[in-house]
């Protein structure tokens, strides 16, 4: 059986290629998570339409009172634009954080969407902004609020032609953001809680505080008390750690299918207790914000 | 001191500029014409009777040369653990049984023009089962109910030990401690390989492999086909790695038997998954150790008792279980000492070789329970030890043989100076004092480990050298070098004896053909071993040499003096001759070539010391381990190759961190199923979790081994997980003996306790 390899450079060939794509094709947008299935053999394409070509996608713009981001910009190209770092500083901590070097180098914004792994790093952030995802389809382009964009089930609503262009982030002075995760090991790991948490700063003071927590559920949950990580005190922390340990354990208790790797109760239970560590560091980090942009390299593995 | 030109340089890996560039040719790189390849289809139950194998539509698909299962293979058994063509071994194992013993074993195989079509062709055969009851655990099959795995019942005794009588041993305190360790894989980087060639014009069958005894594959493989051994010819390909999973005999039997069926060039090369699941695991264990101990510290009495899971075949787990009692006392001095073992199959994967072989299971048995002692009786751990390691060339009382030049109280004193274990232990105090979120702690453990063979069995080592016309010297020796450096410190200990320089040297690497009989390159014994017969082979042949320079030119041997190349008169120094007029001299004049063969039986073992000292950072919110620094100080005499020493230590470091606190191998608890089958999910130490070691080399010179060296390749892991677990409790104040100390073992430690 002979595959085709597609490889659009422009907006025409790639409207042209979309439309020839089956049940089986798979668009290659960097292709960390696609090619080990292929290589397993859990998938085989007829046809990849690969974006590696399209340098509109992998632009970062300002729009107006947006921020443009094209689905092909790499992990490691995000974590180091200066809007990312200023205006969705999260964003940028979550991208730097994403598996290895290499897996950052290759790997791309549009790409993790699409593929809504509930481990992914990036679509809790993407829900954390209020953000927008633009897809192109028969109909040319429209945008979708990220929310809609994941449906319940933890697929996306991409239909058979259509593709990730861009995710667009509203722009807003004030806001501040970070992003911790607690994976198996220090670096190179899967997430198995990210928290990020998004603020204003106020006259000295933290108010309006969003915040999700990735990795426990098909989606992003949302984090009601994050305000709580705002008042800087142990007991707040605590409360705020509790909460979530209540929360993942709800969502533990719901589930029908067992997780394949966690035997022992004390891998079962290992999340709810360890969210205490990473509100700890989501709420150490949210002391410090303050001197972020000129902190030292390396903190928070930015 | 003695002044080398090369011994204890540091100069790198001889196949680094390969390796680097890609140009080493690993055994899944090699290509031929007409090469045909094997992909295994895996059995989908943990336990059953295959009722038939439909391999019809598989054969039909263009490509496909042949399906084996048990439908068409003889019905002989082989041992994958043999090595001694007259060895006494279990010989459980089948190219294909009919009795599938555990999920994922191999039921069959299809070899193709190509690996895609012999991959789609394994999808398409179908095998019936009748699925018998499956005994996942240890507890399951040691039970009287439980289905026997093969003819002779699940539990298998090893001989017990007893030196004095531990029960009646005095001592004032008694301490019992319990340990588990649970599988692992040995993390090789090149998944296993194996050509086979057949050519039915000489009736004669090559074998390429990357393993650790060309003659042990060979005696299996000859013996499996019924054929002369001389007409199996096994080369040793360059390996990526072992950690013991190259030492048995895997592939080999099965490609080689396709390749004489089928009359050609079949390759089998195993993907992670298989890599995994089919080679063989680190065994899990459970041990008890008791101790009698004096209120002065000095050890009375030691206990141990261990089982350990064999998984579905027998193999080596007998010799591998036995061995930890044979290691038990090589380090302390104990008056009584009583040892047991058993080693019971279970329907799960098969358990075998791994690098220390029964050292790293014995030292985290007994390092955890001194640990253990001391925090109870509140002494200081390098203290206690020091009150009962064995002095130099002391004799240990399981082999009753000297252990050598060993230097477990220089390892202690040392490692304790320079890791500055008493300020690191009140430094850890007074941070743990505040309660905060993170605890610190320290760690430290003392092991040893073998050299050679002797006296477990003869120490065969052998080296044939040849001057070449210029005066370059070919070596061969029955040499498998894992990667490691092992043929470069070869060459070294040559040039140094030659005198002529590393490029003028060709050493090959273990030949059945060209290579003298050799048991295979384990137990750490390369370098000691075949490194002395290596240098006696050239001291030879430099003797032999010397007698044609004093022929040609006239005098007494006696007079001559050789230096760079060259004999020379004392007296005279215008008086010389060079290899290169040597060689032509004794080749044109005397009408002899220049070559000696040289086998050395090592009479000696000398023990090895490894302290390694550990603090830790344990985050009592998440449960994750930082290892902050750690030393390893290490008496393997001297280093011939003191950087790639070091290299070997950092990778003892990596995985004894990895046994400590992460690695591990799960199997399904009920289906019987390896739930860890790639590297995603198997958690490692990563190169950014290790700290910046310290190592601390004492090279105090064995005089039995090649310029006074010992042994590095295995040791280096053994004290690692040990010294962790203590600095780990020693932080939590708590008494972890189950590894690995994942953050969830952790956290649940932690669950209800105040620390």
């Amino acid at each position: 059986m002979s595959t085709e390899y597609l490889q659009p450079k422009s907006w025409g060939e790639l409207k042209e290629d979309l439309q020839r794509l089956t049940e089986k094709s798979v668009i290659l947008a960097g292709g960390t998570d696609l090619m080990p299935k292929i290589r397993s053999g859990k998938k085989e394409p007829d046809l990849y339409l690969s974006l590696c070509r399209m340098e509109e996608l992998k632009a970062i713009d300002r729009q107006g009172e947006w921020l443009k981001i094209g689905a092909m910009a790499a992990h490691t190209q995000a974590s180091e634009d200066p809007f990312i770092r200023k205006y969705f500083t999260a964003l940028a901590m979550a991208c730097s954080q994403v598996g290895s070097q290499q897996i950052r180098n290759k790997g791309t914004l549009g790409g993790s969407l699409a593929n809504a792994s509930p481990a992914g790093d990036i679509m809790p952030c993407i829900f954390l902004y209020g953000g927008k995802i633009e897809i192109l389809g028969e109909n040319g382009i429209r945008s979708v609020d990220a929310e809609s964009f994941l449906l319940e089930n933890g697929c996306t609503l991409l239909g058979r032609n259509e593709l990730i262009t861009s995710i667009l982030l509203p722009l807003e002075e004030e806001r501040k953001s970070c992003f911790v995760k607690l994976g198996s090991r220090r670096e190179v790991t899967i997430a198995q809680i990210s928290l990020c948490i998004s603020w204003k700063e106020e006259d000295n003071e933290k108010k309006d505080m969003k915040g999700f927590i990735g990795a426990v559920d098909i989606r992003p949950v949302e984090f009601e008390k994050a305000y709580l990580l705002g008042e800087n005190s142990e007991e707040s922390r605590e409360e705020a750690a509790a909460w979530l340990a209540d929360k993942i354990r709800g969502i533990r208790s719901n589930r029908t299918r067992e997780s394949k790797l966690k035997i022992t109760e004390a891998e079962k239970l290992y999340k709810e207790r360890a969210v205490k560590g990473i509100v700890f560091d989501a709420a150490d980090w949210i002391e410090r914000e303050s001197t972020f942009h000129t902190g030292k390299k390396g903190e928070g593995k930015l | 001191m003695e002044k080398y030109k090369v011994i204890g340089k540091e100069l790198s890996n001889d196949q680094a500029y390969g390796k680097v560039t890609g140009r080493v040719r690993y055994c899944s790189d090699m290509q031929s014409l007409g090469m045909l390849h094997m992909r295994l289809k895996a059995g989908t139950v943990a336990h059953g009777i295959i009722r038939r194998v439909d391999a019809e539509k598989a054969l039909a698909l263009p490509g496909v040369a042949a399906v084996y299962s048990c439908e068409n293979t003889p019905d002989i058994c082989y041992d994958r653990g043999r090595v001694e063509a007259w060895e006494n071994v279990p010989n459980q194992e089948k190219l294909f049984d009919r009795h599938v013993r555990f999920l994922g074993e191999r039921v069959a195989a299809v070899v193709a023009d190509s690996k895609e079509t012999a991959a789609k062709a394994c999808e398409l055969i179908t095998v019936e089962y009748e699925e018998l009851p499956a005994a996942i655990s240890v507890e399951e099959a040691a039970a009287l109910e439980a289905l026997p795995l093969h003819g002779d019942g699940n539990v298998y005794e090893v001989p017990s030990f007893e030196y004095g009588d531990f029960e009646t041993a005095r001592g004032e305190f008694f301490h019992e401690s319990r340990s588990h360790i649970g599988r692992m894989t040995h993390l090789a980087m090149e998944t296993q390989s194996c050509r086979a060639a057949y050519d039915a014009s000489s009736d004669k069958l090559t074998i390429w492999s990357g393993c650790q005894s060309v003659f042990g594959v060979r005696s299996t493989v000859a013996q499996y086909l019924g054929m002369p051994y001389a007409r199996v010819r096994v080369i040793k390909a360059p390996m990526g790695g072992s950690f013991g999973v190259r030492q048995e005999t895997l592939l080999e039997p099965l490609t080689a038997y396709a390749a004489r069926m089928l009359e050609a060039d079949v390759k089998l090369v195993y993907t992670r998954e298989e890599q995994i699941v089919n080679t063989m695991m680190k065994h899990s264990l459970d041990g008890t150790v008791k101790s009698r101990i004096r209120k002065d510290g000095t050890i009375e009495g030691l206990s141990m008792s261990c089982t350990l899971d064999a998984g579905a075949y027998l193999t080596v787990s007998r010799g591998y279980a036995s061995t930890i009692g044979e290691k038990i006392a090589k380090v302390y001095r104990m008056p009584n000492i009583h040892f047991d073992a058993r080693v019971v199959c279970t329907n799960t994967p098969i358990n075998g070789s791994f690098r220390s072989w029964g050292s790293c299971e014995e030292a985290l048995l007994l390092e955890n329970h001194w640990n253990m002692v001391c925090r109870e009786m509140g002494m200081d751990p390098v203290e206690f030890r020091l009150k009962n390691i064995l002095y130099p060339y002391e004799t240990e009382v399981v082999h009753k043989i000297p252990v050598g030049n060993v230097h477990f109280q220089e390892c202690l004193l040392k490692g304790r100076e320079v890791f500055c274990w008493e300020e690191r232990k009140e430094a850890c105090k007074k941070r743990n004092r505040e309660q905060r979120r993170y605890r610190y702690g320290i760690g430290m453990a003392l092991a040893s480990h073998t050299s050679s063979f002797y006296p477990y069995r003869v120490d065969v080592a052998s080296a044939v050298a040849r001057i070449q016309e210029d005066g370059s010297l070919i070596i061969h020796v029955g040499i498998h070098d894992h990667g490691c450096g092992t043929v470069m410190a070869m060459k070294k200990i040559a040039s140094e004896i030659m005198e002529i320089g590393l490029e003028k040297i060709e050493l090959n690497e273990a030949d059945t053909q060209n290579s003298l009989y050799d048991y295979g390159c384990y137990a750490s014994r390369t370098v000691y071993s075949l490194g002395q017969s290596v240098k006696q082979c050239c001291e030879h042949i430099l003797e032999m040499a010397r007698e044609t320079a004093a022929a040609a030119l006239g005098c007494s041997k006696s007079f001559l003096r050789y230096r760079a190349g060259e004999f020379f008169k004392e007296m005279e120094e215008t008086v010389r001759i060079s290899l290169p007029e040597v060689i032509r001299y004794s080749i044109q004049t005397m009408g002899q070539d220049i070559y000696y063969a040289n086998t050395t039986n090592a009479g000696e073992n000398p023990g090895v010391a490894a302290a390694h000292f550990t603090e830790v950072q344990v985050d009592t919110y998440t449960g994750m381990t930082k290892i902050m620094h750690c030393l390893s100080v290490h008496d393997i005499g001297k280093a011939i190759n003191p950087d790639l020493c070091r290299g070997q230590i950092g990778s003892g470091i990596q995985q004894g961190m990895g046994m400590a606190l992460c690695e591990e191998i799960k199997i399904h608890p009920v289906t019987g199923q390896t739930l860890i089958t790639n590297f995603k999910n198997y958690e490692v130490a990563n190169a950014c979790d290790l700290p910046d070691y310290q190592t601390l080399l004492i090279e105090e010179p064995e005089n039995s081994g090649p310029f006074g060296a010992k042994s590095i390749g295995e040791v280096v892991v053994v004290p690692v997980a040990p010294a962790i677990v203590a600095a780990v409790n020693d932080a939590l104040g708590t008494n972890l003996t189950r590894l690995p100390l994942t953050p969830a073992v952790i956290l649940e430690a932690l669950e209800g306790k105040t620390v």
